[in-house]
Formats: C-alpha cells, sequence, structure tokens
C-alpha cells in the first residue's frame, strides 16, 4: 500500500516531448529510454482534460490537499500560447477548488517573452529555469541542433523574468544547474549571484546509473559541493537560497526536505506524457524504458490505483530498504540512501549506494564542521544523526495531525 | 532484558556513529545527552543557521514558493 507522507501529490507533466535545444547530457532525449519517439510532440488538448480530471478523481478519492503541476518537456514553451492558456485555465477550473494547486514551468527560457510572462503572470505560473553558469561552462553542453551556444538567449530571457520580477509581473523564479565537476562551483555561484542578481538556485547531480556512470570520480562532485558551500556561507545571506545546501543544513538540524534524493522520505511524484502514459518521477528514465512506463494511462486507470499498483510499490520498498553498505551510516538520516536512480544497476537493482556517495559522505562533513563551528551544539547534531530527534514517522504524523492534516492517505 | 539489549544496541550504534564522524573530521563527544535536545538558534551562529533553525520550527523550508521545487526540476 502507498501511504502518502503528507497529502500532497506533483505530477511531471510532459506538454511537449520535443526541444529546441540539443543538451549533450539531457536524460529525456540521451538516455536509457526513447519513449518519447512514440509520443505526441505537443499534448494534445483531450489528453489535457483527461488528465484533469484523473487529478480531480484523485485527488477526491485521496482526500489531497495539494497538487503541484510541472510543465515539463522536452521544452514546455514550444506548446503554442493559446493552448498554453486553454491548460491553465483548464485545471485552474477542474482542480482549483478541490485543492491547493501550484502550476509551475521548467524552461530553457530561451523562448520566453512577455506575452509568455503575461501569461505565466496571469495563470499563477511559477518559473523554473535552466542555465550551467557563465557562457563557457553553459555553452559546453547545452547546444542547439547546429551545435551553437545556447547562453546568450537562456540569459536574454532569464533578464526578461528578472524585469518582470522587478515589476511586479511575477513573484519570482529559479535556476537549475546541472553539476559539472571540472567547473568551478564558487564561479558559478558568484555570477549567479552577482552578475544576474539571482537568489534562488539549486545544483543538481546527473542523473546517471551505476551501468551509466561516466567522468570524474565521485570524490570530485563532493569537492564541487564543499566549495559551493563555501561560497555560499562565505555571504551568509539567508535571501540566497540555494536547494541542495539548504536542504541538507535543515536536516542535519532535524528539519526536513521534500526534496528527492536527500532524507528518509520520497515524496508522491507522477509523471504523465504527452501521451497520458503514467509513470514515477522523470527521473527514474535513466534506468530504462521498463522504469518510467508502467503501462497505465490516464484513460485506463486512475490515480489510487496507480499509486498502489506493485510497478510503485516495488520503488517505495526501495527506497525504505536500504543497501548493506548504508545501513548504519552516520549520514544515513541525511542522505536517505540516496536518490533511487543513482543506486541503480541492472546487476544488483537498487540495492547498491548512491553512485556519488564517496562524494557526499565529505560534504556532509563539511556541513557539520561548519554547523558545529557555528553554535550548533553537538549532542543536537548527534540527535539527529542518531535519529533521536523525534524526526521519525510516527513524530511526523503527530505534527501533521495536530495541523490537522490528513497525514495517510491509503490508496482506496 | 529486552530492555537491555536495545540499550546496548543504542550505544553500540552511537559508539560506531561516533566513529564514523570522527574519521570524516566531525568530533562529537557527548553521546549520554543525544536525545530529544530541541533546535534552538545556535549562539555564535550565523544568519544562515539562525534562518535554517526559524525555518525548522515554522514548517520547514518552503523550496515550492517560486519554482517547481519538490523534485529535481
Amino acid at each position: 500500500m502507498f501511504a502518502l507522507s503528507e497529502p500532497r501529490v506533483e505530477v511531471i507533466l510532459k506538454v511537449a516531448e520535443r526541444c529546441n535545444i540539443n543538451c549533450s547530457y539531457c536524460y529525456f532525449f540521451h538516455s536509457a529510454d526513447d519513449s518519447y519517439k512514440r509520443h505526441a510532440p505537443i499534448i494534445a488538448s483531450s489528453t489535457v482534460h483527461a488528465v484533469a480530471h484523473y487529478l480531480r478523481e484523485g485527488a477526491e478519492a485521496l482526500d489531497l490537499r495539494h497538487i503541484q503541476i510541472d510543465f515539463h518537456g522536452g521544452e514546455p514553451l514550444l506548446m503554442p500560447q493559446l493552448q498554453f492558456a486553454s491548460m491553465c485555465r483548464l485545471f485552474r477550473d477542474v482542480l482549483g477548488g478541490a485543492v491547493d494547486l501550484r502550476l509551475c514551468v521548467q524552461t530553457n527560457a530561451m523562448l520566453v517573452d512577455s506575452s509568455w510572462i503575461e501569461l505565466f503572470s496571469e495563470y499563477g505560473v511559477n518559473v523554473s529555469t535552466s542555465l550551467d553558469g557563465p557562457l563557457d561552462y553553459h555553452d559546453r553542453y547545452r547546444v542547439d541542433f547546429r551545435g551553437h551556444g545556447t547562453h546568450a538567449r537562456t540569459v536574454a530571457g532569464i533578464h526578461q523574468l528578472r524585469e518582470a520580477v522587478a515589476r511586479g509581473a511575477l513573484p519570482g523564479f529559479g535556476v537549475l544547474c546541472v553539476i559539472n565537476p571540472e567547473h568551478s562551483a564558487s564561479r558559478i555561484y558568484r555570477y549567479f549571484v552577482d552578475e544576474l542578481g539571482l537568489d534562488s538556485m539549486d545544483f543538481l547531480l546527473p542523473e546517471m546509473t551505476h551501468d551509466s556512470y561516466s567522468g570524474p570520480p565521485p570524490t570530485a562532485y563532493g569537492e564541487f559541493l564543499c566549495e559551493l558551500f563555501h561560497a555560499w556561507a562565505g555571504d551568509d545571506e539567508p535571501r540566497i537560497q540555494v536547494r541542495i545546501l539548504n536542504s541538507v543544513m535543515s536536516l542535519m538540524l532535524g528539519g526536513r526536505t521534500r526534496v528527492v534524493g536527500f532524507g528518509p522520505e520520497m515524496p508522491a511524484a507522477i509523471t504523465i506524457a504527452s501521451s497520458g502514459a503514467i509513470g514515477p518521477d522523470d527521473t527514474f528514465r535513466v534506468c530504462g524504458t521498463e522504469y518510467i512506463d508502467a503501462g497505465m494511462t490516464v484513460f485506463n486507470t486512475n490515480l489510487s490505483t496507480f499509486l498502489e499498483s506493485r510497478f510503485m510499490r516495488e520503488f517505495v520498498k526501495a527506497k525504505q530498504q536500504l543497501a548493506a553498505q548504508c545501513q548504519g551510516c552516520c549520514w544515513e538520516r541525511v542522505c536517505g540512501g540516496g536518490q533511487l536512480p543513482h543506486r541503480y544497476g541492472s546487476r544488483h537493482g537498487f540495492d547498491a549506494p548512491s553512485i556519488f556517495c564517496e562524494g557526499l559522505k565529505p560534504f556532509f562533513a563539511e556541513v557539520a564542521r561548519y554547523l558545529l563551528a557555528h553554535g550548533v551544539p553537538q549532542e543536537r547534531l548527534l540527535a539527529v544523526l542518531l535519529g533521536r530527534d523525534g524526526n521519525t514517522e510516527a513524530g511526523r504524523a503527530k505534527v501533521c495531525a495536530e495541523g490537522g492534516a490528513r497525514t495517510s492517505a491509503q490508496a482506496s | 532484558m529486552a530492555r537491555r539489549q536495545k540499550s546496548a544496541a543504542a550505544r553500540k550504534k552511537a559508539a560506531d556513529v561516533l566513529r564514523q564522524l570522527r574519521a570524516a573530521g566531525v568530533d562529537l563527544v557527548n553521546v549520554e545527552k543525544a536525545t530529544e535536545a530541541k533546535a534552538t538558534p545556535p549562539k555564535g551562529g550565523t544568519r544562515l543557521t539562525a534562518a535554517t533553525v526559524r525555518d525548522i520550527g515554522a514548517k520547514g523550508i518552503d523550496f515550492t514558493a517560486w519554482g517547481a521545487w519538490t523534485l529535481r526540476f
């Protein structure tokens, strides 16, 4: 049975399964799954309609309070603007009265213009963009189909977003950067903060498995993260959110994070393809088509059935069952075993530590040393690492229950 | 008997975690007090540690306020 840790589901909706650029590291177009070739380039209106009612029915059956829909691709802004507006309107109409609905879009920002910003503003769509740092870093991998860099066009879009935030048309926007340990973390951070004026960013470990891992050793990722942490901690400016750093620091102080890949929780997330096919969190795509295609669609099943399917239960079981090497590790409570696709290998399934384990451990140690050096009592830190801080499922359920929320919406 | 075994297991786990931490350059010694310690703003802390503790006390850090942040997108 799939028990939701909170009455909330996130939906990655593939509104466009084509892209206007051709990033060499893209997990969607260049990994073990090629199902996009068989899916509609742009989601059909009839599919959007089915998705809206699928989620409405699921919200009622599971007593959901929050649904977040991430318009995702490919490049979601390849969708015609009129269709995008109709889609947002439909979701607001069908779901808005039933749940707290959050609409988001993840874009390379190259197509952002005033009319897109008007749509984001009108329908309350939160925006996140992809940028890998200054020009020489970004254009190394994020290129168009002719091999030309895309940095200038992305930054032009970011400037438009910034201007929209400044005049109050948008509440803010974020930037995601894929980590390349050959690059300087502090240079990227300073570029984002000083040159682009950004204050919400994240740095992502690349989507790789034990089968596909290549490049610098995992320790290089740890060095990158430590350098990033020092740059951020040196600013000591809470207004600047670096999600991976905020998350780890929060976990070490007994807090929680909803971010996949850290901590013991597995947020409920599904991916809906432009064809209406349903699967788990999109990152499982790197494990192969059989891990993203459950053989179910929004046309032939419902959300409860999907969440309690054997297919989904396998993932939950894998998250709960740490690899033998991880059991008893001092960072177990912070790491949570790592992101499942990072644990995957065709020989052992998910029964292995994260491919980034040897890099994450020194990073966690660095954060712990920082906390101890800045007044956090050692007994507090140790209580968290030993799981004696009350931050358990039962403890959380109690907190949620006190807040009046349904905490364990079992699939019917 | 069961309680004694449980307590011994907890002590062993704590010792093991401390050993690992020490090897990682994080030197902690005060095992006995590592129980239900509350998160309070640390004395001599930075603005970041204070803000993190404050956020935990409230409702957790809400990255979703401005973007698609629950997942890695």
